[in-house]
């Protein structure tokens, strides 16, 4: 799963919290682009704190904070800097549970995906539910599919606040959409 | 023939295929005209040489143009043919070992070899190794505190202003080899007592110049971020 990662994530000093501050700031933001390279090529829109993929709400695979190869590991507080820096400079989103979802692609991008497939498949006016939306056979091909619920509703609700969708909900949670 | 409800699809399904497909027709041509543009622009540059030679207003104002519509300037110059004044190129490559050093500087504490610059960065545009060491030595001339150095025979240039002690030189030079340092390594191969090795490495860390890793079996090892590149290209 890290195979593709570029070289720097074998640099084993990666892996200790550098005390130079300019340098850390350096070290942060290359974590950040490694998350964002991994969840990415393993098309994870979801990982636990741990570093692990999550799909089906479920965890799998190897933390991207350990390296079997080189026998290194992040350790918890820096853990939890790098997430800061990722929550902070808008790569991740926390959720209530703690898990983050990783946003290789904006929420705004995402919205106007989601848009442009309305409009191009002629859905507009009509109800869609956010399953359809997501795992629907209609949306094949298209980079949302297989999205995480709750990152779709986030972006649905961007298209609300731009008065562009209606959000119709069933126990709280969002259940299907139209676009006007 | 569709039956149904679906009979009423296909007719809206062509409209929007239609927008599509001009749309990216439209693409198509906008880039083939930017390149014939980029290529007459050049074609241009080659007819005009003298001019572009004598006159440095002229000059300015061509390579402005050139870099607004993303032609790179460096790809403008021929060395042979001494396109435009041949001093110019190297002032070129100059400012984008400048715009280099800086972009990395956070990275590599201001220290990046000679071979991480041509193959990272200047191999695309065919600039060759001299060309590449004449324009460090036009940089020199500006005393902006960039200074070449040597180790083990591979040549290094330094762009930050605090000038690299013998002891700092020599423990670079013993990571060009291993990747890292460390005050065993030190030990064995330079003789030098513990306190010396600590007192520079830490003050190495300090400049950026090195990474702690702390994580290493026995001792801490500190490393040369100049390895990433030397794996990448190994």
């Amino acid at each position: 799963m890290t195979e593709k990662l570029p070289p720097i994530y074998n640099f084993p000093p990666l892996y200790t919290c550098q005390p130079n501050v300019l340098i850390r700031e350096q070290q942060l933001s290359t974590w950040c682009d490694l998350i964002l390279d991994f969840a990415k090529t393993n098309n994870a829109w979801c990982m636990s704190q741990e570093g692990t993929v999550i799909k089906d709400s479920e965890s799998s695979g190897q933390s991207i904070f350990r390296n079997e190869s080189i026998q290194r590991s992040i350790s918890v507080p820096f853990r939890d800097q790098i997430w800061n820096k990722m929550v902070q400079s808008e790569k991740a989103i926390k959720s209530n549970n703690g898990v983050f979802f990783i946003l290789w692609r904006s929420v705004d991008y995402w919205s106007s995906q989601i848009l442009q497939w309305f409009e191009t498949t002629g859905k507009v006016n009509q109800v869609v539910t956010v399953y359809e939306l997501l795992e629907g056979d209609e949306t094949l091909g298209w980079e949302f599919h297989g999205m995480h619920p709750s990152l779709c509703e986030e972006s649905l609700q961007k298209l609300r606040d731009r008065g562009r969708a209606t959000l119709l909900k069933e126990q709280n949670k969002i259940m299907g959409v139209k676009v006007v | 023939m569709k039956h149904g409800l679906a009979a009423f699809n296909s007719d809206q399904h062509n409209r929007y295929s239609t927008t599509a497909s001009i749309l990216s027709k439209q693409d198509r041509e906008l880039d083939e005209q930017l390149n014939v543009f980029q290529q007459r622009l050049v074609e241009f540059a080659k007819v005009h040489n003298k001019e572009l030679r004598e006159s440095p207003e002229f000059r300015m104002k061509f390579i402005r143009m050139c870099a607004s519509i993303g032609v790179d300037p460096i790809s403008l110059f021929d060395k042979e043919r001494h396109l435009f004044d041949v001093n110019d190129f190297f002032y070129e490559i100059c400012v984008k070992i400048i715009e280099i050093c800086r972009k990395t500087k956070n990275l590599n504490g201001g220290v990046i070899s000679f071979d991480e610059l041509h193959k990272g960065y200047f191999e695309q545009f065919k600039v060759q190794l001299n060309d590449l060491q004449k324009a460090v030595e036009m940089l020199e001339t500006l005393d902006g505190g960039f200074e070449v150095f040597c180790i083990r025979g591979k040549k290094f240039l330094r762009s930050v202003p605090n000038e690299l002690t013998n002891d700092q030189a020599r423990i670079l030079e013993v990571c060009s080899i291993l990747g890292y340092a460390s005050i065993s390594l030190l030990r064995l191969n330079l003789e030098w007592e513990p306190v010396r090795s600590d007192a520079i490495l830490k003050e190495m860390v300090a400049n950026g110049l090195l990474w702690i890793d702390s994580q290493a079996q026995g001792e801490t090892l500190y490393w040369d971020p100049a390895w990433i590149v030397r794996s990448n290209f190994a």
